[in-house]
């Protein structure tokens, strides 16, 4: 944040509002009709009148102002979530998605329930729209809300109402679409119907189920209660809202009781729940187990007064909650109660399924389990292990981040299978064995996680959460002891932690951990592993910028794909790293042929678009390396719409917008160069606290465009801003730490004709270049050659020849140019005999001008070419030469007072002197 | 909460120099987020938002002795904190992939009106402060920092007349200015 200096208001206006001021604070509390004699009786001149005038005029209005109301109601009443929940007609006939929102149904503490229907009328399936307030949800990012949703709608069970859709507004109300369930809360229904015992158990069986099968797929439901487990008309039980408690509420920090008891339903809700534990599976047992209760005696486990104090927040509800409800059912059913309903989560059942099994005992009149001894040790050994499956969402979101969301399916498939096995009593059957395995496998992993956020780490307060490296080293430390498991487990736990490590760029630690994996395991006999194996492992090169390496290591991945995998996306994603390897080796064909082919699959499906944007720009960056400037600009152009048609983020038009600008530049379209730099800037102001590359090199742009001009000063100034914000991007304390530093003030200072300034900053870049990553053979032989060509225009021939000689060592057409133009002016400053004309033909001013789109530059080489042909005496040929280069300057806009000028005037002055004086042999 | 006697009252406050801005800028945004956390029901409490951040730097190496100063600064951080907010919400409404972390949590959604609002009452108190600077540190001070007329006088060692008139033509300069 610059200052910027308060302007100075002429000293009139200053003046007249001071006037203006003081007569405003003797009349603006005199009433209008008493101000007429104090204003008639003084002479006031008529800017300072109409000051007054409009001060009175705005005080007498007597209106609110912005600055009357206090901020804090200010800024509330401009909130969305009381929009919500005060103007539910709002939403009438909006459209979320293909849905149309119709008339409200409901509301609760979550939010707003809509009636809705297929817009476009195509089939008459009716849905219910739940906008959540945002409130509750918190500042849930809008793709962590379709992660959350994707893993809610893949929640697929008769007894539950399906997720639909979902998504966020425009206005950041996230919503919900699903089924819509024509019914009546259950205890309602059990009511009207005049529902028996074992009709009511019937019900709440189907419910039950329904917990469960969630349970095994890690989604806890967190707000169980009558109003969400509707029955419809056939007698089907659907439960509402599955996850939303769990999964879409605010997280950010461990919700105070208050909040819970906000949106919790106080006559269901677990003890611990009320206290402001997260959901958990042992919650949402409790909860069943109130409601069958409700359902079997018609009494809530807790009473009305209870309820009220719970609600109100008083102090004394904790210690109420905290005791055992009276249940006041004699004999077995009774202990199922007791035991269901116990505060101490290790007391109670040890998962929904044992409820059932006990309640469908009872049924039968078996003795029940609720009783057996022991079964506290059992539970809480339970809970244990399944504390870890579904305790909390944030757990599971760990586990999918992880990767090892693989897993945890895997054991889900096999834990069904492993119960169809226990039920067909082939109890020995090898499937079974192998499904066990897999279970107990993903248990392992997950009880190592929740180990790492239980470890203690050493010297931290209690009431701080680890940070990140914290929670990896415990998880290393952890994995690499071979007591955890067996060798696959823990290479499985490596390689998740190490892909993280990957992704924070921790590389040399991340290349240790890869050769500790391939060391535990066979890799051959683990597809899966080594297919992370190989992806982590290119990244590695890639990171590294080792070329040679990345290539060798993605052809492996993509080898190991086309075994294993060869339906997945990653395996195109590595066939695109493969190509803009090549791109960046300069390979340009070969890349341009092996991203044609991947832009080719990936559009053929249907989770291919991203890809496809993506690959599209680096056909398009390629074509703009290989020269073919105007298909690059046409290419980008259309990314551009792509993507504002996608409706892409700021940034990222912002970067293609810098893609585009900077292919304006080369092709000479300065001044629409200039202001596409200026709007991409002014796109990433409301980024201005972070550093963006983007805008590094916008200003980089209008420095070389600036430089190209003549506009030194500005130059300097954009220079100046750009490699702060390189500083700022790369995080160096000082921008001179970086290579660009000095190869970015080169040119400018040789512009200015500070040749040994420019030659000295190169000879700092160039051993950074070579240190800091793997250069390109053209940049640096570029670099060398113009090093050596500014040490000859200094005047210092003798440094200039071996870099002269280094840089012939890198075989590429525009080094091979640079060498030419710095050969020549070598030979010019050592006064060469040969050095004639003949050296800078009309082809070498034309290569200059298509391989540094530099006007000046160019006309530079094109008024010595002029200088030497009026030596040799032929005034016409440079008089021809003269007025190409100032045609050039005119053409790219360059100033009247840029040096080239100073020099085309002098060369004209001495042509047409020259010819005056003798006609020379070419006239 | 010590009240430093703020000096002369003609002359204003050590000039505000753009690192402290930026350092209580920092501090008001943690609040803001540490308040969002407590109670998730989006609103600011300006005055203590303001208070918290005050009682962080003072426990901080900066150097915040003098309490208007403090004050002056806050106010202005938490001018640049809405405007830059509403500039954001204004230019990015839809983009919370890139999001980046204004006081978001707390002022989840203005909406395109009250963008405008905000920025036109900065173009206002910026012309208020050219023409009037001390009807402008009313304005500061009591909206942004969210002082009382009482308090306001007390850290601008004037008399609580003096902010009533400032105030007054403030308000009045600034209802012209935002009806036209």
């Amino acid at each position: 944040m610059s200052e910027t200096p308060i302007p100075q208001p002429e000293k009139g206006k200053a003046q007249a509002w001071q006037q203006a001021a003081a007569l405003f604070d003797q009349l603006a509390t005199v009433p209008p009709e008493a101000r007429a004699p104090v204003l008639e009786k003084t002479d006031i001149a008529p800017e300072v009148r109409a000051w007054l005038d409009k001060l009175l005029a705005a005080h007498d209005r007597d209106q609110t102002v912005m600055v009357d109301r206090q901020m804090t109601e200010l800024v509330q009443q401009l909130m969305p979530s009381s929009a919500i929940m005060h103007d539910a007609e709002t939403f009438y006939q909006r459209r979320f998605g293909p849905w149309q929102a119709l008339e409200e149904i409901g509301r609760g503490g979550m939010g707003l329930v809509l009636h809705g229907q297929r817009a476009d009328g195509q089939f008459d399936k009716q849905v219910a729209i739940k906008l959540l307030d945002p409130a509750v949800v918190g500042d849930t990012l809008e793709r962590q809300l379709r992660h959350e949703l994707k893993i809610l709608a893949s929640l697929s069970h008769p007894a539950i109402a399906q997720l639909l859709d979902g998504g966020m507004t425009e206005d950041g109300v996230p919503y919900l679409v699903m089924e819509y369930i024509d019914g009546m809360p259950i205890n309602q229904y059990c009511h009207e119907q005049t529902l028996d015992q074992q009709q009511r158990l019937g019900l709440f069986f189907q419910v039950a189920e329904a917990v469960s099968y969630c349970h095994r797929r890690l989604v806890v439901h967190g707000d169980i209660k009558p109003d969400n487990v509707l029955v419809d008309r056939n007698g089907q039980v659907k439960l509402l809202d599955f996850g939303i408690a769990s999964r879409l509420t605010d997280k950010s920090e461990s919700e105070s009781a208050d909040n819970v008891r906000r949106w919790c339903s106080p006559a269901y809700a677990a003890p611990e729940r009320l206290q402001g534990a997260a959901p958990a599976v042992a919650e949402d047992e409790y909860a069943l187990a109130a409601l069958v209760y409700e359902l079997l005696t018609g009494a809530r486990i807790r009473s009305a007064p209870e309820m009220t104090r719970l609600i109100a927040g008083d102090a004394n509800a904790d210690e109420s909650v905290a005791q055992a409800p009276q249940v006041s059912l004699p004999g077995d059913l009774g202990a199922i109660f007791r035991r269901a309903l116990a505060p101490d989560p290790a007391d109670r059942y040890a998962d929904v399924d044992a409820l059932i099994a006990d309640l469908q005992r009872w049924c039968k009149h078996y003795p029940v389990r609720a009783h057996a001894g022991g079964a506290g040790y059992q539970a809480r050994k339970w809970l244990r292990r399944h504390r870890t499956l579904a305790a909390s969402a944030t757990l599971v979101i760990v586990a999918l981040v992880v990767g090892l969301s693989a897993a945890l399916w895997q054991a889900d498939r096999a834990e069904q299978a492993a119960i169809l096995a226990k039920q067909n009593a082939e109890r020995a059957s090898a499937a079974q064995v192998s499904a066990e395995q897999a279970l107990a496998r993903a248990d392992q992993i997950n009880q190592f996680l929740l180990d790492l956020f239980q470890a203690q780490i050493p010297d931290l307060p209690p009431d701080e959460l680890p940070t990140t490296r914290q929670i990896l080293d415990a998880g290393l430390e952890r994995a690499r002891d071979p007591v955890a498991g067996t060798p696959a487990l823990r290479a499985e736990l490596l390689i998740s932690l190490t892909e993280i490590l990957s992704s924070r760029l921790q590389l040399d630690e991340t290349e240790q951990l890869l050769n500790e994996i391939e060391q535990l395991v066979n890799l051959d006999e683990q597809p899966a592993l080594a297919l992370r194996h190989a992806v982590v492992y290119a990244d590695l090169a890639r990171n590294r910028f080792n070329l040679d390496e990345a290539e060798t290591r993605l052809q492996h991945a993509i080898d190991l794909y086309q075994e294993h995998a060869p339906d997945d996306l990653m395996r195109l994603e590595m066939q695109r790293d493969l190509a803009r390897v090549w791109s960046r080796r300069e390979e340009l064909d070969r890349a341009e042929q092996a991203l044609t082919e991947v832009m080719a699959a990936a559009e053929q499906r249907p989770d291919g678009a991203e890809l496809a944007l993506r690959v599209a720009t680096d056909l398009a960056i390629v074509a703009g390396r290989d020269g073919r400037h105007e298909l690059a600009l046409d290419h980008f152009k259309q990314i551009l719409d792509m993507k504002q048609s996608l409706d892409h983020a700021p940034l990222s038009i912002a970067s293609t917008e810098v893609n585009i600008a900077m292919l304006e530049k080369m092709t000479l379209r300065y001044e629409d160069a200039v202001v596409r730099n200026q709007g991409v800037i002014d796109r990433l102001q409301p980024y201005d606290d972070v550093p963006r590359g983007i805008r590094a090199v916008a200003w980089t742009n209008l420095s070389d465009i600036a430089r190209m001009r003549g506009q030194f000063d500005l130059a300097e100034q954009h220079i100046e801003q750009a490699l702060a914000e390189w500083a700022r991007v790369r995080n160096l304390d000082r921008p001179e730490d970086d290579f660009i530093f000095h190869t970015y003030r080169a040119p400018l200072l040789a512009e200015q004709g500070r040749y040994d300034e420019a030659a000295a900053q190169l000879g700092q870049a160039i051993p950074m270049m070579l240190e800091s990553e793997e250069p390109s053979p053209r940049r640096m032989g570029l670099q060398l050659a113009r090093q050596a060509r500014y040490w000859c225009l200094a005047g210092e021939i003798d440094r200039a020849e071996p870099l002269l000689q280094a840089a012939g060592e890198y075989q590429h057409e525009q080094v091979l140019h640079q060498i030419e133009l710095a050969a020549v002016s070598c030979a010019i400053e050592r006064g060469d005999p040969d050095m004639t004309s003949d050296r800078i033909p009309e082809a070498l001013i034309e290569q200059t001008m298509d391989q540094t789109h530099d006007a000046s530059q160019t006309s530079r080489i094109e008024l010595l070419r002029a200088e030497l042909l009026l030596r040799e005496g032929q005034p016409g040929q440079a008089v021809s030469s003269i007025e190409n280069a100032v045609q050039r300057l005119d053409d790219a806009g360059v100033l009247t007072t840029h040096p080239l000028r100073t020099t085309a005037d002098r060369l004209r002055l001495a042509a047409a002197a020259w010819s005056s004086e003798s006609p020379g042999p070419d006239r | 909460m010590t009240i430093q006697a703020a000096g002369d009252k003609s002359t204003s406050v050590n000039p505000i120099d753009s690192q402290t801005v930026a350092a209580i800028y920092q501090q008001l945004r943690a609040a803001a987020r540490r308040a969002h956390r407590a109670n998730p029901q989006p609103t600011i409490n300006t005055t203590a938002l303001v208070n918290e951040a005050w009682l962080k730097l003072q426990q901080s190496d900066q150097a915040f002795d003098d309490e208007l100063h403090y004050l002056k600064t806050a106010a202005l951080a938490m001018r640049q904190i809405l405007v830059d907010y509403a500039r954001y919400r204004g230019a990015a409404k839809r983009d919370r992939d890139e999001e980046i972390e204004l006081i978001e949590s707390c002022l989840p959604g203005l909406d395109g009106q009250a963008v405008d609002d905000w920025l036109q009452l900065d173009e206002a108190l910026e012309q208020l402060t050219e023409l009037d600077p001390r009807a402008a540190d009313a304005v500061m001070l009591r909206f942004f920092a969210g002082l009382s007329i009482e308090r306001t006088a007390e850290v601008l060692d004037i008399s609580v007349r003096s902010v009533t008139r400032d105030w007054r033509r403030a308000r009045a300069f600034l209802g012209q200015y935002l009806d036209q």
